[in-house]
């Protein structure tokens, strides 16, 4: 593949015809507040303004700027925004809610609007008369969630009563009333074989993002196609059914739960649903980079002591809604959210979110949940940490961010001023850039010379004492020397090898035998070492005048730390080139990622 | 058809014609299939039109299109549908020649942030040190970026 091809074929990529009269005619239809929600959310407007199970972001909820969840007022009014999406009627039926004063939503509000000969919230279908003007979404007795307190009240899903959304839609399935919506968690083959339990019947599959309001009024109706349902064996079926098919002797189950209609007071509402004290068979994890980019990269997480405590201590935590926290989403640093999936002893599996500050989010009901902090951070200092556990980059922008230069093979009593030597943190001389680095440069006058940073890691980086990880290690190394030159000793660029590694032991130039050298067997020149490889040579690739061009280098290691949890990063350059050398190494990236036997 | 100039975003016309290939380009980049770039667009117009800051000149709009329009795709990516149905959509249909259709499919698979940065280099010709700006980030670590997409892609770098 060459450049022209890339050219060549997104040249090739155009929009057909329609597409601007389509687009034109979606942004008449919205108005600016409307379409200002996030693309999720769109996905999810056409069905119900929530996303995930219960959470409508078009009511409004009395906070004080802290986020923290306060107990809705009698006076509390639905905002402006609300307020023009909601029907009369529906107003007036919150507004009287409201004035009871109720933050609970309960069966006898779902009643109110549900149709006259289906009295009971059991009711075999749902149809609803609202007019054509009102709202996509319809909340049964509630304005939405109402807070009481450390109490969410998550209002009983209802349809869309005029859905003529063009975004696309959410697994869900209408059952005795309730609306069920699909788990992220595809089960296991085996497992759903297992769970499987009465049959309830078969799904219409007769939503699609252009029904009317009609088609959700059915029993069973659905969005998935037309699949069989059954109870989940274990489970109440008024929380959680499954479907299951076979197709071509694949077997595909997926849980649907209805996580709504009912007050949140603690973790133990949501969490006990799944029974998960001393249920857990089995803990992975999942970093950031592989969620973020649905690499599904999971590591078993050899069940920690501070499991325990930390389940624990969710079934007492506090919820929050989604929208208060909304902030928590924006960190977007490797080490800020970390994905565990536990197994239970049936072999279902519950996806967790958890959020450095103490928060945990469920997906399937979108409220956050804050642990108290101790089994929090007891719990998370146990998972390895951030991106692949733990990831961090150093780009020097301000200082030497901790590394520390070093030279050996070179006589004890040499004459600096013929050698040269210099480390420090300094502007890269790439043309352009306003790049910052660590500068190495050393004249080698003796056969060899061994110029290197090094930089200590720890407990505070989450690494555990005598506990093997693997260490994947870049950086871009700046320099100007031209291949296939020719020098004394060897060549300026072929003979001035690239070495890095990962050692438990902090890297000590010693006096030996007159000669500084260092306590690390780095291997001699051409040769790696125990402790260090080599990576390549400094030689360009590109450009052939004397100006800088980074060439990057990569490498994966394996370190066991040392009883302290201490491991150290060492990168140098071994010299058989008897002349000077002068380099910048900066964009180093670490990502580590600890071992399970 | 409708008179699009009728339009409360009286704009949109010039706009489309100004970025709307361009637009269109980055999301199937990003996101793989037509009908999820569709929605990019039309969330990056909106914005545009509704929301956008004071841009001190056409460079400058481009760009923050540019980077709102990485973002929605990132975003869009991100999403819990998203993670479920994975769509690479016929991307068969925009070539003739199957092996367009291999670079493309090699392209699309990319990480975000490489294939970002592969078609901000190479189709719509920004320096590295423009993409920084437009996105944001440190010029070396653009540079890497560029290499890593490159390496991924197997580039060849003759004529460069």
């Amino acid at each position: 593949m060459n450049k022209y091809d890339i050219k060549r074929v997104i040249e090739k990529l155009e929009p057909d015809n329609e597409m601007e009269y389509r687009i034109s005619e979606k942004l008449r239809e919205s108005s600016p507040r409307r379409v200002a929600f996030k693309p999720v959310a769109a996905i999810a407007a056409g069905l119900v303004m929530v996303i995930g199970a219960g959470a409508f972001a078009s009511y409004h909820i009395d906070r004080p700027s802290n986020g923290k969840p306060v107990r809705t007022s009698q006076n509390s009014s639905l905002s402006d925004s609300s307020k023009a999406q909601l029907p009369d009627s529906k107003a007036k039926r919150d507004s009287e809610i409201m004035n009871e004063n109720s933050g609970v939503v309960s069966s006898e509000d779902t009643k109110e609007i549900l149709p006259e000969n289906k009295p009971n919230s059991k009711s075999e279908t749902i149809e609803q008369k609202n007019s054509i003007d009102s709202p996509k979404v319809q909340v049964a007795g509630s304005t939405g969630i109402k807070e009481q307190s450390n109490e969410i009240s998550v209002p009983k899903v209802q349809l869309p009563e005029n859905s003529t959304a063009t975004a696309k839609m959410m697994g869900l399935i209408v059952y005795q009333g309730r609306i069920y919506l699909q788990g992220t968690l595809q089960i296991d083959p085996k497992v759903a074989e297992k769970l499987v339990g009465e049959k309830l019947g078969t799904t219409k599959g007769n939503i699609t993002e252009w029904s009317k309001q009609n088609d959700y009024a059915v029993e069973l109706a659905s969005t998935v196609g037309i699949q069989d349902v059954y109870m989940t064996k274990g489970y109440d079926k008024s929380f959680r059914i499954m479907t299951c098919e076979k197709i071509n002797g694949e077997i595909y189950a997926y849980f649907f739960e209805c996580l709504n209609g009912i007050t949140v007071k603690t973790g133990h509402d949501i969490f006990g649903k799944f029974k998960m004290e001393n249920n857990i068979d089995s803990v992975k994890y999942e970093n950031f980079d592989s969620w973020n980019n649905g690499k599904q990269d999971f590591k078993l997480l050899t069940k920690p002591d501070e499991l325990n405590g930390f389940l624990a201590a969710l079934e007492n935590a506090i919820p929050y809604d989604r929208e208060s926290l909304a902030s928590l989403f924006d960190d977007q640093s490797a080490t800020g959210q970390k994905f565990i999936n536990l197994r239970l002893k049936d072999g279902s599996e519950i996806q967790l979110r958890l959020f450095k500050d103490g928060y945990v989010y469920y997906n399937g009901i979108n409220l956050f949940f804050k642990v108290d902090s101790n089994a929090f951070n007891a719990f998370w200092n146990s998972i390895p940490s951030g991106n692949s556990d733990y990831s961090r980059t150093f780009t020097f922008d301000k200082d030497e961010e901790g590394w520390s230069g070093g030279f050996a093979d070179l006589p004890v009593n040499y004459e600096p001023d013929i050698y040269d030597l210099d480390f420090k943190w300094t502007n890269i001389p790439i043309k352009g850039t306003t790049d910052k680095g660590l500068m190495l440069k050393g004249q080698n006058r003796s056969d060899d010379l061994f110029m290197y940073i090094s930089r200590k890691f720890g407990k505070e980086d989450g690494l555990r004492p005598n506990t093997k990880y693997t260490v994947q290690l870049s950086f871009n190394l700046a320099t100007n020397v031209v291949a296939g030159g020719m020098g004394v000793g060897g060549a300026p660029g072929e003979s001035v090898y690239v070495k890095a590694g990962i050692i438990n032991k902090e890297p000590i130039v010693e006096n030996i035998n007159g000669t500084r050298t260092i306590n690390v067997d780095k291997g001699i020149q051409g040769n790696s070492g125990k402790d260090m490889q080599i990576l390549g040579t400094i030689q360009k690739t590109e450009s052939v005048d004397n100006t800088y061009e980074y060439k990057h280098f990569e490498k994966k290691f394996e370190i066991t730390t040392n009883d302290k949890g201490e491991a150290w990063v060492i990168i140098g350059t071994d010299s058989g080139y008897e002349g000077l050398t002068q380099l910048y190494i900066t964009d180093i990236k670490l990502v580590t990622a600890r071992v399970f036997k | 058809m409708q008179d699009l100039s009728q339009l409360p975003t009286n704009n949109f016309l010039t706009k489309y014609n100004l970025y709307g290939k361009m637009l269109f380009k980055i999301a199937i980049v990003n996101l793989g299939n037509k009908e999820d770039a569709e929605e990019a667009m039309q969330e990056a117009f909106c914005k545009l039109l509704y929301h956008a800051p004071k841009f001190n000149d056409d460079e400058h709009e481009k760009a923050w299109l540019i980077k709102i329009t990485v973002n929605l795709c990132r975003d869009m990516l991100r999403s819990v549908w998203r993670k479920r149905v994975v769509k690479m959509e016929d991307i068969e249909k925009y070539y003739d020649d199957p092996s367009d259709t291999g670079v493309m499919k090699e392209i699309i698979v990319l990480p975000v942030k490489y294939k970002t940065v592969i078609y901000l280099y190479y189709f719509e010709d920004y320096s590295v040190k423009q993409i920084s700006e437009i996105l944001k980030a440190k010029e070396s670590a653009i540079k890497m970026r560029l290499q890593r997409g490159r390496q991924l892609l197997k580039i060849e770098l003759k004529g460069e």
